[in-house]
């Protein structure tokens, strides 16, 4: 289920916020909360919810065991059951996500005719998984207490807000919330606001975005440089208010069922370098990646060929973590170049250089990224990037025309107003005051008007009748 | 204060959600059918075990939520209205070509003044071996039954045309498969089309909205025939028609208008009034009834959702089998096998007839045109159908003759 859906909009989540509110007992707010998440999460993907239950009680009773032994100093054995508890949620994750792929480029490369693994791709596998392992990793190192509760680790790595498309939420971030957090109107209040900003980043920017970026991408052997850089342009956007869009509405629902999430993303599209840009972008995972994977390899405090190796690793993995194609490992290591480049010698030189030309070098290389990372097959890559280049493509007015996406530019315009901080720091003036207040929640809910007007055109699906 | 507007806008809030979902759910009377979308509305269903494992339960309901949500078709009017004030304020207007949406990843060629005409014809094998199928057979056919006049009628499509090559970077493959055809077809059998030389003469006899000829198109495509005809029965002549019927105050939105929303510019839908012609009776799949439905729309006693689909409904739906009985003495009997160019001219073409049998193939399976000759005393026969239909569909193609 998406959180814009009608469904979930008008069905589920009246449903659960009434129940929620009605039972006063803070334990079995929790069990509510872990049910409604696991209908939320099987709603979708019925023959999954196995796979999340039995991923819940495993991870529950190998974390007890591990603790148990540490307890009874039995130290060797913790270890290797933990080794072993990571191992298993690697692999469910490496089978469903990356075992098809293995197989196929084994089978390119040694020309062999291994059967593929045909299966679905659990939702949000990528993001329950990252946070499972952040709660078996502190736990055994004592970062966290181990949660004896199984409804209280259910609910933490179920949790609906935040179990599809993150942010990846630490259970150190919610350990105490989730027995003593206490709710309140102003969370509520915040949180609605929060999660209708998102949902008007989603579905009024984002969509519209893709609309001009999917017609430009999908028909990149028509257009020329100047449409080519319209059309990733506006996927930048598109990618950024799909994305953070989500992630508002995620911290939104948590504090409404009075969680509090730490932030994602950080008007990414401001930043002055690529080290800077990982900072805004994605934030729950990029600390996830430098807590769990650079620091332990040693971090930056290691011989300087060790240091890139580390470098490397982290951004292969990042890349590896977004999808299970080569343009991702691609992208993944063209930060990584960048970021290495930049440790070296850019960031020193972009300190001589005016903002204005470090932010167009930052976004010249983000945006050159997300080719890469939208356009899956190579050959079309190139073509693209060549296109952007000046090599390839008409330029004629004419193929702009043909496209009829002049329309949408004015969400484009709004869309790169909203990703500078200039509208956050206006929403924020205005819900300090009590008369600007209740214009911005007039405004808010005119904006969720907006959106459930497009939602409900995005279900006009005249029947296609093509037997003339 | 806060404190108040906070539980104000969160009571607000919360209360719309639950309301609005509630009487979706539960209170509102089911719709049945989206006169705009022109399809069935999806409906709630009963959950059980097997349809919600599958999903099915899930997907239905998240369908028909949207489908039945409380002023929908409002919203969806809104939608548009923003949309086309945008295109409006949009500086830079469409001058020529456009391509336009009609489905999830189809699109469509807005030629000028807004004509909605499709893609040209590529090259593709399909049609080579299409077209090489369909004249093996018809010629098998004709040479088995030498005493019938044979006729192949491709009505013309402006996918065929080439018109739009040069200002698009296409090069079209409609003229090259047309000239295939006729090359490939015995010489008895009389190869017949409407010609249209460019996209001026284009625009008299098509609609803007939709890719099948307009009765002014159909009419002229009739005399094709009619002429045709005549080089085999020297008494014919083409009906002429008295009058015309404007439906004034409709807008018509062809198939390509329908399903790319592209809701600007509408055709006007007119039709033709003879009034010297036989009479008749039709059968339509065995049964005696009448094939059109032109009185009912001509006095208003159709339902709005079968407006949208005038061109079909109006002139008589595609059918399996539709026989038209004439009073009249020719000695003529035809059997012609169509597709929905036909719908508009299939009582002027059979008014030259004592009987005349329109079979649909496409719907009519099993169809048997050995038993068919034995059982009917055909003088002839024609395939009628647009390139689609003649190249690309194997049902135009008789096993057993």
């Amino acid at each position: 289920m998406l959180f814009s859906s009608l469904t979930f909009l008008f069905a589920f989540l009246p449903l659960v916020f009434i129940i929620y509110y009605i039972i006063p007992n803070r334990y079995l707010r929790n069990v509510v909360l872990l049910l409604f998440s696991l209908g939320f999460y099987s709603w979708g993907e019925p023959s999954y919810i196995v796979l999340m239950l039995f991923s819940l009680v495993f991870n529950y009773s190998f974390v007890l065991v591990f603790d148990y032994c540490k307890h009874k100093h039995n130290i060797v054995l913790a270890r290797v059951i933990f080794v072993l508890t990571i191992m298993v949620n690697l692999g469910l994750l490496g089978y469903y996500k990356y075992a098809a792929f293995l197989i196929g480029n084994i089978n390119f490369m040694f020309k062999t005719n291994l059967p593929l693994v045909k299966v679905a791709l659990p939702i949000g596998i990528s993001f329950y998984t990252f946070q499972i392992l952040s709660y078996v990793v502190d736990a055994y190192y004592g970062k966290v207490k181990v949660q004896k509760d199984f409804v209280l680790l259910s609910t933490y790595v179920a949790l609906f807000p935040q179990l599809i498309a993150g942010p990846i939420v630490r259970y150190q971030t919610i350990e105490d919330e989730l027995l003593n957090r206490k709710e309140n109107i102003n969370d509520v209040a915040n949180g609605i606001r929060r999660f209708i900003i998102g949902l008007g980043k989603k579905v009024i920017l984002a969509n519209q975005a893709g609309l001009i970026a999917d017609t430009i991408i999908n028909q990149s052997n028509y257009v020329g440089f100047s449409l080519a850089w319209v059309g990733i342009l506006a996927y930048s956007l598109q990618i950024y208010f799909d994305f953070s869009g989500y992630s508002d509405m995620a911290i939104g629902l948590g504090k409404v069922f009075g969680f509090h999430f730490l932030e994602n993303f950080n008007y990414p599209y401001i930043a002055s370098s690529i080290t800077d840009f990982w900072r805004r972008w994605h934030m729950s995972l990029s600390t996830w990646f430098k807590d769990y994977v650079y620091i332990p390899l040693g971090g930056n405090q290691v011989k300087a060929y060790r240091w890139y190796i580390n470098i490397f690793i982290v951004w292969f993995l990042t890349g590896m973590w977004h999808g299970a194609t080569w343009n991702f490992i691609i992208w993944g290591l063209y930060f990584c170049i960048i970021l290495i480049i930049e440790k070296i010698i850019m960031l020193k030189v972009l300190k001589h250089v005016p903002d204005f030309f470090r932010h167009i070098y930052a976004l010249f290389f983000i945006v050159l990224g997300w080719v890469i990372f939208r356009i899956e097959d190579p050959t079309k890559m190139i073509q693209y990037f060549k296109t952007l280049f000046g090599m390839n493509g008409n330029n004629s007015i004419k193929a702009f025309y043909h496209l009829e996406i002049a329309h949408l530019f004015p969400y484009l315009l709004l869309g790169m107003l909203g990703a500078t901080p200039l509208v956050g720091v206006i929403l924020k003036k205005m819900n300090k005051h009590t008369l600007t207040g209740m214009l911005l929640d007039v405004y808010l809910l005119g904006v969720f008007v907006v959106c459930i007007i497009f939602l409900v055109n995005s279900s006009y699906n005249p029947f296609i009748y093509f037997r003339f | 204060m806060s404190k108040q507007r906070n539980l104000v806008f969160s009571i607000l809030f919360c209360a719309f959600l639950t309301c609005v979902g509630f009487y979706v759910m539960f209170v509102k009377k089911p719709t049945k059918r989206l006169s705009m979308d022109l399809r069935n509305a999806v409906t709630f269903i009963k959950p059980s075990v097997q349809n919600v494992k599958e999903g099915f339960f899930q997907d239905t309901f998240e369908k028909a939520f949207q489908d039945q949500f409380v002023k929908r078709q409002t919203m969806i009017q809104v939608y548009r209205f923003i949309e086309h004030q945008l295109y409006k304020a949009s500086m830079l207007q469409p001058k020529d070509y456009t391509l336009v949406k009609i489905g999830s990843d189809v699109y469509t060629f807005k030629a000028n003044e807004d004509y909605l005409v499709g893609w040209p014809i590529v090259k593709n094998d399909d049609y080579q071996q299409g077209i090489a199928s369909f004249s093996e057979n018809v010629n098998a056919i004709s040479k088995a039954y030498p005493d019938v006049n044979f006729y192949v009628y491709k009505p013309f499509r402006i996918t065929e045309s080439n018109w739009f090559d040069k200002d698009n970077g296409f090069t079209s493959y409609g003229t090259y498969y047309r000239d295939l055809l006729k090359a490939n077809l015995h010489n008895q059998i009389l190869f017949l089309e409407n010609k249209i030389e460019d996209f001026e003469e284009y625009k008299k006899y098509y609609f803007k909205t939709d890719p099948h000829w307009n009765i002014y198109g159909s009419y002229e495509g009739y005399k094709v025939f009619c002429n045709a005809l005549n080089h085999h029965y020297k008494d014919i002549t083409c009906q002429q028609y008295d009058s015309e019927y404007i439906f004034e105050d409709f807008a018509y939105y062809g198939q390509y208008g329908r399903n790319s929303s592209y809701l600007t510019s509408p055709d006007q839908f007119i039709d033709l009034n003879f009034n010297q012609l036989p009479g008749y009776k039709t059968y339509v799949n065995g049964v005696e009834k009448k094939y059109d439905q032109k009185d009912e729309f001509k006095k208003g006693e159709v339902e709005e959702f079968f407006w949208s689909y005038i061109y079909s409904v109006y002139h008589g739906n595609d059918e399996a089998l539709v026989e038209y009985q004439m009073d009249q003495q020719t000695g003529r009997v035809l059997l012609c096998f169509v597709d929905s160019y036909s719908s508009p001219i299939k009582f002027l073409i059979a008014s030259h007839f004592d009987h005349a049998y329109f079979v649909d193939p496409r719907i009519n399976p099993d169809f048997n045109f050995k038993t068919f000759m034995e059982e009917h005393r055909v003088t002839d026969v024609m395939y009628m159908g647009f390139y689609g239909s003649l190249y690309q569909d194997k049902s135009y193609i008789f096993e057993e003759y």
